[in-house]
């Protein structure tokens, strides 16, 4: 327990509670049941309870593929999800909660609205000044109507910056000055949300 | 320059007393005194008169006396004088007679009296000479007796002059009487009279007395009850009565103006706490919602429902049932935190104790004593669900078994009383303190599934009812812990 943050215990009741649930769904062989649970346990652990650590890349899409499964189990094969990443490319350190918030905001805000069929893309590739991870969806939200403040997507723009500004923190070299890790853009009927991982960083 | 009733009515109780008694006393002295003296006086008067009788009529008795002695001296001597017996007597007698007739003309007042005991003063002083001559007459036995013959004569008109002086007397005497009988009379209607008037006169000073006593204490009592049921209406009390009274009313409305200052006081005090507790519930709401949204309430509720309909398609009746009771409680959570049907709240408490149970097995025990029409009554969100909490995670998790919590909800008047009872380990009085005065950013959150501690609670309920009793908690070490809420029923 972490001192007397209630979102902590909030957190930690909650997932005592899931592992109450998951030991009884063991007694009653509800093996499906076990299995979302456990997907549930783990996407809630890492996103809260490590949510202020330094992850490697591949710890962190691990926990996208979590994701994933969980938004599968609840939706089917609606969802398309691609996942590039070129074996090769170093596994860099970053903040908690970069590429699974931009992947988790994509799929809450972007594509749970949309009606038809969801796509979900997450390329991760080495560029001339860094690694480039890039997050592209076909829901709705990123659209130049994005600026406006009564947008109703307003929620993801706040979690974008947030990302942004724990990258700026963790990379920035104070002599190189200010820079700007995420960007986003809109090409076609996909929504992108770019991140620069700096190599002076990696 | 004070008025005399009202100089009577600054004198002191203890003065009035004093005054009154003496009075009192003075006066049933002087009147006893007086009749006293009536009676003397009268007693007196009869006792004189009987006295004037009775010289008069030894005045008759002494001369037939003194003339019988005098007839045996002539009778029965040899006519010499020395050392005769009976001749002596007579003098003695004759005596005796003179200091009556004295006596009984100093003792008359009507001239008919003077005359005849003049007339009876002459007629024995003649007599007396008479009797002289015999005993100095040279003349024979005979002749002496002779003369005393005469003498006799005058001897016996002299009794009848007596005899008139006695009925005169007896007639003034009964004059006399009758006057005395009369005076007596007339003494007695004025004593019955006097005593009565006393009487009378007592009792309107007593009665004055104690109203002049009692009046300022009813006034006193009547302003002490005023004050003591808060009614603040004449806050000055006025008063012009004797001294301790006085006194009393300063005293009491010193006490008055106190109170009432301190009431004002408290009254402001709690009309800031009561904001400052507003403020501070507008806070706890701010920071609810905030918390509310960190943890994407909306994505946990609806993945639960999913995994619930997983687990009720492979079968899982507890799994399902017990997914369901958590993402009730989220349910819940989301709605915000306006009032709700107690009922509303009772379901949580169940959905609770659903997770609970299952967590703890036998170990907790958990109830709920509430009559059914009462859930229809508003109260303020999330206020049984921290509290049972609370029960649960400081009373019964250190208790190995039998613990137990009890929700019980009766009406009482226009309230509603809301009791979370348990059998826990309890709380020593520092800490109590302590949970209570805690701020929702230092509370020990263990267990917490709300984010909304004890003292929010207490807030909410004192803000919702304004009452100060509102909210009491009470623990006792190894018994237990009560919380009572007093909540308005409209």
């Amino acid at each position: 327990m972490r001192g007397g943050d209630p979102l902590d215990a909030l957190i930690e009741e909650f997932i005592s509670n899931l592992n109450l649930i998951h030991r009884l769904s063991v007694s009653e062989n509800a093996g499906k049941t076990q299995k979302m649970v456990q997907c549930i346990d783990n996407h809630i652990r890492y996103k809260y309870l490590r949510k202020d650590e330094i992850v490697k890349l591949r710890t962190e899409m691990l926990q996208v593929d979590n994701l994933i499964n969980i938004f599968r189990t609840r939706f089917g094969e609606n969802l398309a999800y691609e996942k590039k990443v070129r074996e090769d490319i170093p596994d860099p350190y970053l903040p908690s909660n970069t590429v699974l918030a931009l992947a988790e905001s994509a799929l809450i805000h972007g594509l749970v609205p949309k009606e038809g069929d969801w796509r979900l893309n997450i390329e991760i590739d080495e560029h001339e000044h860094g690694l480039l991870i890039r997050v592209a969806d076909n829901g709705v939200g990123l659209a130049p109507s994005i600026m406006d403040p009564s947008c109703s997507c307003i929620e993801r723009k706040n979690e974008i910056a947030a990302v942004n500004a724990r990258l700026k923190e963790y990379f920035t070299n104070p002599e190189s000055g200010d820079m700007e890790p995420v960007s986003i853009s809109c090409s076609g009927m996909y929504n992108k949300v770019t991140i620069l991982l700096p190599r002076s960083g990696l | 320059m004070l008025k005399i009733s009202e100089k009577v009515q600054r004198i002191s109780i203890r003065g009035k007393l004093i005054l009154f008694m003496t009075t009192v006393v003075v006066v049933i002295s002087l009147s006893n005194l007086y009749f006293y003296n009536m009676a003397y006086s009268s007693m007196d008067d009869y006792n004189r008169l009987l006295r004037d009788y009775s010289q008069v009529n030894s005045l008759s008795i002494i001369l037939i006396q003194g003339r019988d002695d005098f007839a045996e001296y002539i009778t029965g001597s040899n006519g010499s004088e020395e050392d005769n017996l009976e001749l002596y007597k007579y003098r003695i007698s004759m005596d005796a007679i003179n200091d009556l007739i004295n006596k009984i003309s100093a003792s008359s007042n009507s001239l008919e009296t003077v005359l005849q005991s003049n007339a009876v003063r002459n007629s024995i002083q003649t007599y007396s000479d008479e009797i002289n001559n015999i005993i100095d007459s040279k003349s024979t036995k005979e002749a002496k007796y002779l003369l005393f013959l005469k003498a006799k004569t005058d001897s016996v008109y002299i009794e009848g002059y007596i005899k008139q002086l006695l009925n005169t007397k007896l007639s003034e005497g009964e004059w006399y009487h009758s006057q005395l009988i009369s005076r007596v009379r007339t003494i007695r209607i004025i004593n019955f009279t006097s005593v009565l008037i006393l009487m009378l006169v007592s009792l309107l000073f007593i009665f004055a007395i104690s109203k002049s006593i009692t009046n300022p204490i009813k006034k006193l009592t009547q302003f002490a009850r005023n004050v003591s049921s808060g009614n603040f209406v004449n806050k000055e009390l006025e008063m012009k009565s004797s001294e301790e009274i006085n006194v009393l009313a300063s005293t009491l409305n010193q006490m008055s103006k106190n109170i009432f200052n301190m009431i004002s006081i408290q009254n402001q005090l709690h009309e800031e706490e009561i904001k400052s507790i507003r403020i501070s519930n507008e806070l706890n709401e701010a920071r609810f919602l905030a918390l509310q949204s960190q943890i994407a309430p909306h994505f946990l509720f609806n993945t639960l429902n999913a995994i619930a309909r997983f687990s009720m398609f492979e079968g899982a009746k507890k799994t399902t049932h017990l997914i369901e009771s958590l993402s009730s409680i989220f349910r819940y959570n989301l709605k915000g935190t306006e009032k709700v049907l107690l009922s509303e709240e009772l379901k949580i408490i169940q959905a609770y104790f659903a997770i609970q149970s299952a967590r703890f097995g036998e170990r907790i025990r958990f109830d709920i004593r509430c009559r059914p029409d009462l859930g229809d009554i508003h109260v303020p969100r999330f206020i049984l669900q921290p509290l049972v909490e609370n029960a649960v995670i400081h009373g019964l998790e250190p208790k190995e078994s039998n613990g137990m919590v009890r929700v019980k909800i009766f009406e009482e008047s226009e309230n509603l009383i809301i009791k979370v009872i348990d059998n826990g380990v309890g709380i020593h009085a520092g800490k109590l303190a302590q949970l209570l005065g805690q701020s929702e950013e230092s509370v020990q959150r263990k267990g917490d599934t709300t984010g909304i501690g004890i003292n929010n609670v207490r807030e909410r309920v004192l803000l919702y009812s304004r009452k100060k009793d509102s909210f009491i908690m009470r623990s006792k070490v190894n018994l237990g812990t009560v919380i009572t809420l007093n909540i308005p029923k409209s």
